[in-house]
């Protein structure tokens, strides 16, 4: 559309326009905090996950000790 | 005890027997974070649809704003901008003879078609809707 035209909108219909988008504005700034939330608790699964393959590889380590000490003996 | 039985000496028994337990207690600490990250992946996912919810209800009010604000008639605005109904006209008419086509060959196909939509596919239709709007202007 041609913005040289001018445009007018009811002052009814304006009020409720201004409304509609403080409620959007409130809905985006939960929506914001929710996002945010989640991103943490993906941050604390990735730690945990993280924690997981540190333990499994001293695990391993403890196994390969064990394997050793028993099938490497010493004369 | 049969004859062909043989021993391995541990030099470190103890030593031989904490790593054991050393191992044992890692895995038991790996089990107890399965329950932890079970734990908060029930808290993310309960956050996610959560997300999804508020994301739907800030749709629903775009679309209010946009049916709140005013409507032109098609009439009116032909006498103030004859050369952009014109224009709107040529793009208008490819898709809607296809719909048209479409619904004449397979009606009740379509319509259970229609029905069938998973929501991706939905989603998909309303972005197509809102860029066809958005190439319109």
């Amino acid at each position: 559309m041609d913005s040289s035209i001018p445009v007018f909108v009811k002052i009814e219909e304006y009020k409720e326009i201004l409304d509609i988008l403080d409620v959007i504005r409130n809905k985006i700034d939960k929506a914001k905090g929710t996002l945010a939330k989640i991103s943490e608790l993906k941050d604390e699964e990735d730690q945990k996950i993280e924690s997981w393959s540190r333990n499994l590889d001293e695990v391993e380590k403890k196994v390969n000790f064990i394997d050793r000490t028993l099938f490497e003996p010493r004369t | 005890m049969a004859e062909d039985a043989y021993f391995v000496h541990l030099k470190d028994p103890v030593d031989f027997r904490r790593t054991i337990l050393e191992s044992s207690r890692e895995v038991i600490h790996m089990m107890q974070e399965y329950q932890a990250l079970m734990d908060l992946r029930k808290r993310r996912l309960d956050m996610e649809q959560a997300f999804k919810e508020e994301l739907r209800e800030i749709m629903l009010l775009v679309n209010k704003l946009e049916k709140t604000l005013p409507k032109h008639s098609i009439n009116k605005l032909k006498e103030v901008l004859p050369g952009v109904i014109e224009e709107e006209k040529k793009h208008m008419a490819k898709p809607e003879k296809k719909k048209l086509s479409k619904k004449k060959e397979k009606p009740a196909k379509e319509q259970l078609r229609e029905k069938q939509l998973s929501q991706i596919q939905r989603l998909e239709k309303a972005l197509e809707s809102v860029e066809g709007k958005l190439h319109k202007l």
